[in-house]
């Protein structure tokens, strides 16, 4: 009898298995759970959480990192629930410190890395400033999105210049405004926010980030470079270079010049310009 | 004598219920569980650890406390020992008395295991401590005496309601007594007199549970100032205190013949 109710809970189990399946086939699975914010009021989970608040809230971030990691592998460019999920994160915690910064990396990044939304990103960070005046850091980031995602180096300027007020603040930040109003956006001022990022950054992935961004600053530096080198040795020899590898047999390089992944630079022959290989994973920023 | 001796059999009675174990082992898995969840998320792990593990702790404690506070008075008339009992020279606030401290002592129990499961992650985490890691305590703490105002709670209904009605009340309490803020607010800003004075009214006689919310500050290394820390934990035990001895006024106007 005992052995007969096994039998019976197995195929039960299987037949479970078998039905959700078939649903799953038919709508596709957890297709209603990617787009969903249930509650789209982060003031309204507050009151209802009961005092656990804090524990929603890394709920909360943590649904935000898993939804911007995953459209990121897909590789695709709408990122519709980022900014509410961020936003209830950090009103059921607005000490939740790191929600604003990564969070706003996330927004400001440029498709497909992020969700191109820098405005959002800087009102974000305008909150967090607002919950915890004494993080300078959020000054700081916001001068970088000024700087770097929205090109607007007073705004940056002014952004540093405020975040250094506070005791706490990276000396340079107040030195590097004034210059920011003096050399605007040049690629030494913007190689000194990435590498001040990359060397500060606590968290690998950001690291990665501000990484792949020194690799392109040092690519365009570079690019430019060959640009240079060709128009010379065009000038000097009196004919038209067609390709990079004209260069290293006339000793100018060992081998193929490469970009900072590897990937060898492109000699466009009918403009003459110098760029990216096709395939090269800078050009995705 | 009487009263430590009821508490006592009453913690014994706790600790052999195989419910208190489940909740117990779960309460714990969770906390193990934020190590793991904190590998998929980008920030602070130990501020997810203290998140988790202090909410499991103030979820699971008050789950005990009320479907175990509920049942402490209606067991003993249900299984008619309560007969055997007051027949004996036991006072009727002794046996009321006893159980109230039979259970605190049952979650007390349950409050350091769990402790030692926050604690024991973060120093899987960080392979030592900070005096910091002391508010973890201290909210611990605060968090018991929030509890204890639960079972006193969950006690007084229990002493002349059936359990499903005491939970549901001693639930419904809870929830409402972490709105007391908004009670206040909503009668501020009424233009009328009368429910400006019931919500005043409202908003002291309700327990409030907001004095218990810890848990975030905790998380970041923000505590209470000690004067509002001791406030609350004086709250919650004067409240605690009113609520028991209601709970024996009632019980000891009960008829059991």
């Amino acid at each position: 009898m005992n052995n007969l109710f096994k039998i019976y809970l197995v195929a039960v189990y299987l037949g479970i298995y078998w039905i959700q399946s078939a649903i799953d086939q038919k709508i596709g699975p957890f297709h209603s759970t990617e787009e969903a914010l249930y509650l789209p009021s982060g003031r309204v989970i507050k009151k209802l959480s009961l005092g656990h608040n804090g524990l929603l809230a890394d709920i909360y971030w943590m649904r935000a990192v898993q939804y911007y990691g995953g459209k990121r592998l897909k590789n695709e460019k709408r990122f519709d629930l980022l900014e509410p999920l961020i936003e209830i994160a950090t009103t059921l915690d607005p000490k939740l410190l790191h929600a604003y910064r990564f969070g706003s990396v996330f927004l400001a990044e440029n498709e497909p890395v992020g969700a191109n939304q820098p405005e959002k990103a800087i009102a974000l960070l305008r909150r967090g400033i607002e919950h915890n005046p004494e993080e300078w850091q959020l000054h700081r980031d916001v001068g970088f999105i000024y700087y770097w995602f929205l090109h607007d180096y007073r705004k940056a300027a002014e952004a540093f210049l405020e975040g250094s007020k506070n005791p706490r603040a990276a000396v340079w930040m107040k030195t590097f405004a004034a210059e920011l109003l003096a050399k605007g956006g040049s690629r030494q001022t913007a190689r000194f926010l990435w590498q001040e990022a990359y060397q500060t950054s606590e968290n690998q992935q950001m690291n990665d980030n501000a990484r792949e961004h020194l690799m392109k600053l040092a690519a365009e530096e570079e690019i430019e470079t060959l640009q240079v080198l060709i128009e010379k040795v065009q000038a000097r020899t009196g004919r038209k270079i067609s390709s990079l590898d004209e260069l290293v047999s006339l000793g100018f390089f060992k081998k193929h010049p490469v970009d900072p992944k590897g990937y060898g630079y492109t000699l466009d022959p009918s403009t003459g310009k110098v760029g990216l290989s096709p395939v090269s994973t800078i050009r995705r920023y | 004598m009487i009263v430590i001796s009821i508490a006592k059999n009453t913690f014994k009675e706790c600790v052999r219920d195989k419910v208190l174990y489940n909740l117990v082992i779960f309460g714990v898995l969770v906390i193990v569980s934020s190590l793991v969840l904190s590998s998929i998320t980008i920030g602070d792990v130990k501020q997810i650890i203290v998140n988790l593990g202090l909410s499991t702790l103030s979820v699971f404690g008050t789950l005990i406390a009320i479907f175990i506070g509920i049942q402490l008075v209606f067991k003993e008339i249900d299984k008619k020992t309560i007969y055997s009992l007051l027949a004996k020279p036991v006072a009727r606030h002794e046996f009321i008395l006893g159980k109230y401290f039979g259970l605190t002592l049952t979650l007390l129990v349950n409050i350091l295991v769990m402790l030692s499961g926050i604690y024991a992650s973060i120093f899987y985490l960080r392979h030592s401590f900070q005096v910091a890691d002391l508010q973890i305590l201290l909210a611990g703490i605060l968090i018991l005496v929030e509890l204890m105002l639960v079972i006193a709670i969950a006690l007084f209904f229990s002493t002349f309601s059936t359990p499903l009605f005491s939970a549901l009340f001693a639930f419904s309490l809870y929830v409402i007594g972490h709105f007391n803020s908004d009670i206040r607010q909503y009668g501020l800003s009424s233009g009328s007199f009368a429910v400006k004075i019931l919500s005043g009214c409202l908003y002291y006689l309700l327990p409030n549970f907001e004095n218990f919310e810890i848990i975030s500050q905790t998380a970041h290394g923000q505590f209470l100032t000690t004067r509002v820390y001791l406030l609350s934990l004086l709250y919650g035990l004067v409240y605690s205190a009113g609520l028991v001895l209601l709970a024996i006024l009632v019980f000891r106007r009960r008829n059991f013949k």
